[in-house]
């Protein structure tokens, strides 16, 4: 009783690989945007105080604006500016800018959580910015860090269904074409959940075992 | 880039605003119904060892890792084909809270593991019976201990609610669509729009805090 020909299966796959680009593109964006933001925010330099409350201001306004205003404000602003880009650039774009956002906060909380002893250990042995980084900081807040990070890659996995909302054909979207297309929208539907769960879960199952591999240490 | 033009966006801003309370009717309603849906799974997860602990579990594994929308069409497109004929505010209030329920029965279920084993013990020696013990003692702790996290989840769906819109509900980004639409002022009624959530969440903030220290003096 399955109503799919290889053409409603051929677009679900496309799709599919439409929504894995939008996570990937976006993650890598985020975790970039993150590192730049956190970056600002833990600087000290007088100069940089301006650009510190920008990135500051920045983490906490855009958290609390749903993805999709974000999309269509990322959207209308590259049309405005005259900017000649896919839909798909815009969405991971617009999922870069939101990632950021999150990803920054976790990273921020993250190193925060390494003691100030271990940071003024480091100093007064005089090892260099990288090697701080590197020996001191980086291994202790990888733990603070790593399995909430990989927490809200899963979810914004999830968040890439919206970027239909601005014409990108991705998994939600080939689910509602089909539907309208006469297939049956039940059997549709528990295809496209299936397949979203197929990439989402293994993800869960990761952060949870680095979840625990890290409290075991 | 040409000109931002906010005039048009400020003659309607008594209709954006009233989009504000579609909002928070959707997430209220998501979250309450949800919650209750929550406390029913979590009391299964931990009353249960076998099959309908599994089942809990599965129910949660399930909807928290599938989009909220493709979980909110699927309720729109199938609840008509079954027969029962909603609107698209209620199935987006239907999806919404089937949504919630998983994730609030996690959090529910890790407040509930987290109640001091003392607790039932000495719910137990009062001869308090199960119904008792639950509504008395162990979902008020938990509850106390999960204050933050079901709060979190409350602006998660506040944000999320913005989804109503694709399904034609006159919500905060819905009227901002139609103003849109209108006046062709698209990104201004956006930016407001975007702005009006921020204000939002921020004033949720504030209530969430007050009303946890008013309750952690009552306590």
């Amino acid at each position: 009783m399955i109503a799919f020909s290889h053409y409603d299966i051929a677009l679900l796959f496309q799709a599919m690989v439409r929504t894995v680009e939008l996570s990937l593109g976006g993650g890598v964006l985020g975790i970039a945007g993150a590192i730049i933001l956190t970056a600002l925010r833990l600087s000290d330099m007088r100069g940089m105080l301006p650009l510190r409350i920008l990135a500051v201001v920045y983490v906490q306004t855009i958290r609390r604006i749903p993805f999709i205003v974000t999309l269509y404000i990322v959207f209308f602003c590259a049309g405005m500016m005259g900017l000649d880009v896919s839909a798909t650039v815009v969405a991971i774009g617009s999922i870069g800018l939101i990632a950021a956002a999150y990803l920054c906060e976790i990273l921020h909380g993250g190193v925060k959580t390494v003691p100030v002893e271990q940071v003024e250990a480091a100093l007064v042995l005089n090892l260099p910015l990288w090697a701080r980084w590197r020996y001191v900081i980086g291994p202790q807040a990888m733990s603070a860090v790593v399995p909430p990070a990989i927490g809200y890659l899963v979810l914004f996995i999830k968040d890439t269904a919206l970027a239909s909302q601005i014409g990108v054909v991705e998994l939600s979207q080939a689910g509602v074409i089909l539907s309208n297309r006469g297939l049956p929208s039940a059997q549709v539907f528990c295809m496209v959940l299936l397949l979203y769960f197929a990439i989402s879960y293994p993800l869960t199952c990761l952060s949870r075992l680095l979840e625990k591999r890290i409290a075991v240490h | 880039m040409t000109g931002l033009d906010f005039h048009p966006v400020f003659t309607r801003l008594l209709f954006l605003l009233g989009g504000v309370g579609v909002t928070v009717l959707i997430a209220g309603l998501a979250f309450v119904f949800g919650l209750l849906l929550a406390v029913g799974l979590a009391v299964l997860r931990f009353e249960n060892q076998g099959t309908w602990r599994r089942l809990s579990r599965s129910y949660s594994t399930a909807l928290t890792n599938t989009p909220q929308l493709s979980q909110i069409f699927a309720v729109f497109y199938c609840l008509p084909l079954m027969g029962v004929m909603v609107s698209p505010f209620l199935s987006v209030v239907i999806g919404m809270t089937l949504n919630a329920a998983a994730y609030l029965a996690d959090i529910l279920g890790a407040g509930m593991a987290r109640v001091p084993a003392v607790y039932h013990e000495v719910a137990l020696t009062l001869g308090l019976n199960r119904r008792q013990t639950y509504l008395r003692v162990i979902l008020p702790y938990a509850g106390r201990t999960m204050f933050p996290a079901l709060a979190n989840h409350f602006q998660i769906m506040i944000l999320g609610s913005a989804m109503a819109s694709i399904f034609g509900v006159e919500d905060l980004t819905g009227r901002a669509y139609d103003i849109g639409s209108t006046t062709f002022r698209v990104l201004e009624v956006m930016l407001v729009t975007g702005g009006l959530y921020a204000l939002l969440s921020f004033a949720l903030t504030g209530v969430f805090s007050l009303f946890r220290r008013t309750m952690e003096r009552m306590v």
